[in-house]
């Protein structure tokens, strides 16, 4: 009786350890009939998380079309990219979100993208377009539609220091202001080797600078309090006023107006003029609902979806027939954009 | 590269040694004496796992930062944080429970007849402590050291946050290589060179657990029971380890409860309960604590399966003293998150919540052995041999002899494994399951969605729970003598 008990323990622990490895290394099937009415995108997680315009999009998807929106978070653009790669000769995903247009050139020479241009392509400009595509020669909307676009612009925005009025001095004008002493140990950066704005403000750097950029930024170190792993980290912080300046975008200040925390926190637009950032939306080569991912595209940068962009991504929407909420009357557009 | 190597190393071994001392200081008075708050100070061993490191940096910030309660109280405007001596401070205060978890059990274990007789025979107690004592605790000494010192080594968040502008960790370049510039070959060299490192030090842990052992094994007798007679010279030190302690610890992590409590209103920051009530009235949060519990509890029951089938094998063959048996545990601990993670994406292109499952028991049943392992050793040769003899076969001696001496800490290790599994966000996010959702996500969402003080009321809940859970011994919540 005990022997039999004993084998029957060992026979039920070696089972659940067996079923647990299977069950890691193929997960589930899933028939073709459910997968066609799936579609499976990569996303970064504050794009699909609760307070992002992933969950809104999908509803709306889903009653338009029939067909489900299933996530699958990543940390960041980057991890999209790099996920992508990784499943190129059997992809996962049927669209990626959050390549911009700094990681436009990997995606490129990697060869995971497929073309596709939407039927409302037109509703987006095409400088928009010509940011994600550079090598289609993109000029008018004429251009849009013969291209062979791999990224579709679902958002934008441009990069700013957003400055605490409250903090006692002066705000700077440019980005050689910020090297001036009164700025000491005053701005958080973002680390660009793992985040997004803090290659933006790389890019800005050298753009603006040139040949010049590593001296800017010799000059620049006194001023720098830290640079944060991420976005989260350094917004946290210049929240909490530990610092008066900190590399974000020029739509952030909608947000503390939209909820009611106060118009404290200003977009600073500099005289250099600014780099911006255009989020695309891509089709995997190899996708195994191509159909189900070309309308989640063209639904992406329709009036529908892209009016839930402003108020949970806190980014333009790339849709010229969208009207801003108020909040976004303290985001400003520059009127010298760089890049 | 070299200069990253020695800058990441020199901070991983300064803050280990911060670590040392107080843990060895703060674990002599809870193992030696009864004082209030004794219980408190051992749950907190838990707190450094299995609370995202991201909510520890902004309640380090919040109280010593340029704007934070320190600067306010002192009407100064002081960047020490924002060194690399504010690095080595926050970290080693953050891990020394860490140590004195360990250095408890251990003093609590050692026998006292050693030194009894060393005093009989006219030692003064000076001469005790440094002849008989620090040789005993060596091996724990070493055995929560090295882990301390992974940690800080693989550390991320609080290197990057506060290190002077320019400062870069091994951590940091291989991310960098393998998520950024994509560069496999470069991400795989650094990976070796951190992972190679790690080993080195995981194997030295090997020889210093050996230690431990051989001054534990087989402990038959009672554990010391804490006093209640104090010397003025303990109560000073005592009145100075609680000062630093609630200084450099626990004020840190107050700040992350006021913020939790805090909202913004027209640009005044006031107090509110609304951050609880939304969360609370938040579907989302309860399907993402539903998803911590039940995985959580799933990948705490395979590393309590899988540490205490090794520990027992270890066990019966009398393989304790073997450098090879010992190391197999450790392999690891001298993994860092991001390494796993990239690997595992690299297997698993596909991943699911089993994998998850199947990660998180690799990366943590090292540390439920180290529970069932205390267990284990209370056992002696000689009760082990006796059971093998007149058991019918050795499955009877795993059933009817192990389990039971060890299933006080079975539980133990269960509770500690939870622990850590819930405060988990590295594999999740890197794993990208798709329509996965769990406390540690939901806390690292709401910061990068400008809710901050929601993410610290997240994290405070995060902080609750790992106290309650991290502090069950023996299977009681902070019971005494354990």
């Amino acid at each position: 009786m005990k022997k039999s008990y004993l084998n029957w323990t060992k026979s039920v622990l070696v089972s659940i350890l067996l079923t647990l490895l299977v069950c890691s290394l193929f997960g589930c099937k899933k028939t073709d009939d459910k997968r066609s009415k799936q579609v499976i995108i990569y996303a970064y997680d504050s794009f699909s998380g609760e307070w992002g315009p992933g969950p809104e999009i999908a509803r709306l998807f889903k009653e338009k079309t029939g067909m489900e929106v299933i996530f699958a978070d990543c940390e960041d653009g980057g991890q999209v990219l790099s996920k992508a790669i990784l499943e190129k000769k059997d992809p996962y995903a049927d669209v990626v979100i959050g390549i911009d247009n700094n990681l436009w050139k990997q995606a490129y020479d990697e060869g995971i993208l497929d073309s596709f241009v939407p039927s409302n392509a037109n509703e987006v400009k095409a400088e928009l377009w010509a940011k994600l595509n550079p090598l289609e020669n993109i000029v008018t909307d004429a251009d849009v539609k013969s291209s062979k676009a791999t990224l579709t612009p679902f958002d934008f925005s441009p990069f700013a220091f957003i400055f605490n009025t409250k903090s006692g001095i002066e705000a700077p004008k440019c980005l050689e202001d910020l090297t001036k002493d009164i700025y000491a140990k005053k701005i958080i950066l973002m680390d660009p080797r793992t985040s997004t704005p803090g290659l933006g403000f790389e890019t800005w750097v050298k753009t603006v600078y040139g040949d010049r950029a590593d001296d800017y930024m010799k000059r620049l170190e006194p001023s720098i309090l830290t640079m944060t792993p991420g976005w989260s980290a350094g917004y946290g912080m210049f929240t909490d006023g530990e610092a008066p300046l900190v590399i974000s975008y020029t739509t952030s200040p909608a947000y503390h107006i939209e909820y009611g925390e106060g118009d404290q926190f200003q977009a600073l637009i500099f005289d250099d003029g600014h780099i911006m950032q255009v989020e695309g939306a891509g089709i995997v080569k190899g996708a195994k609902n191509k159909k189900g991912a070309q309308a989640f595209i063209e639904f992406l940068i329709s009036p529908e979806a892209q009016n839930v962009i402003p108020l949970t991504q806190w980014m333009f929407p790339v849709n010229s027939t969208i009207a801003l909420p108020k909040s976004y009357d303290y985001a400003p557009v520059p009127e010298n954009i760089l890049n | 590269m070299l200069e990253t190597y020695a800058y990441t190393l020199s901070v991983a071994i300064a803050s280990t040694f911060i670590s040392m001392i107080l843990g060895i200081i703060s674990g002599y008075f809870t193992s030696h004496k009864q004082f209030a708050g004794r219980r408190f100070l051992l749950s907190l061993s838990a707190v450094p796992l299995c609370v995202p490191a991201l909510i520890v940096a902004l309640g380090y910030v919040s109280f010593f930062g340029i704007n934070g309660t320190a600067n306010k109280i002192l009407n100064t405007s002081s960047t020490f944080l924002y060194s690399t001596f504010g690095v080595i401070v926050a970290q080693g205060f953050y891990n020394f429970p860490f140590v004195t978890g360990v250095i408890n059990d251990a003093w609590q274990g050692l026998p006292k007849e050693t030194e009894n007789a060393a005093r009989l025979l006219g030692a003064n107690e000076k001469r005790v402590f440094f002849t008989i004592t620090v040789k005993e605790l060596s091996g724990a000494i070493g055995a929560a050291c090295i882990p301390v010192f992974l940690f800080c080594f693989f550390s991320f968040m609080m290197v990057i946050l506060f290190s002077p502008v320019g400062k870069s960790t091994l951590e940091v370049e291989i991310y960098h290589s393998i998520r950024t510039t994509l560069d496999v070959g470069s991400g795989a060299r650094l990976a070796l060179i951190e992972t190679g490192t790690a080993l080195f030090m995981v194997f030295l842990y090997s020889r210093l657990i050996k230690k431990n052992q051989l001054y534990n094994s087989g402990a038959d007798f009672a554990l010391r029971k804490g006093e209640r007679t104090w010397k003025w010279q303990e109560i000073f030190v005592f009145l100075i380890m609680i000062f630093l302690i609630f200084i450099f610890l626990l004020c840190p992590l107050c700040s992350i409860v006021k913020s939790s409590f805090t909202i913004k209103q027209n640009s005044e920051k006031i107090f509110s309960l609304k951050n609880y009530k939304d969360l609370f009235t938040s579907v989302k949060f309860w399907d993402a604590l539903k998803t911590s519990v039940i995985i959580s509890a799933v990948s705490a029951f395979f590393c309590c399966v899988v540490s205490f089938l090794y520990s027992s094998f270890v066990r019966m063959k009398e393989k304790q003293g073997s450098a090879l048996f010992s190391s197999i545990p450790l392999i690891p601990m001298a993994i860092s998150s991001v390494v796993i993670s990239w690997t595992a994406s690299l297997i698993f292109h596909k991943s699911n919540i089993f994998v998850l499952i199947l990660l998180q028991c690799f990366m943590y049943w090292p540390l439920a052995y180290r529970q069932v392992q205390n267990g284990m050793n209370r056992i002696t040769n000689e009760t082990q041999r006796a059971a093998i003899i007149l058991s019918k076969n050795k499955m009877d001696v795993l059933f009817r002899i192990y389990m039971p001496s060890c299933k006080n800490m079975l539980f133990s290790a269960f509770c500690y494994s939870f622990a850590i599994c819930i405060g988990d966000t590295t594999m999740p996010l890197v794993l990208s399951i798709k329509g996965f959702n769990n406390l540690a996500l939901y806390t690292y969402r709401l910061s990068s969605s400008y809710r901050f003080y929601a993410a610290s009321t997240c994290g405070v809940l995060l902080t609750v729970l790992c106290l309650i859970l991290g502090g069950m011994k023996n299977g009681k919540w902070l019971g005494t003598n354990g």
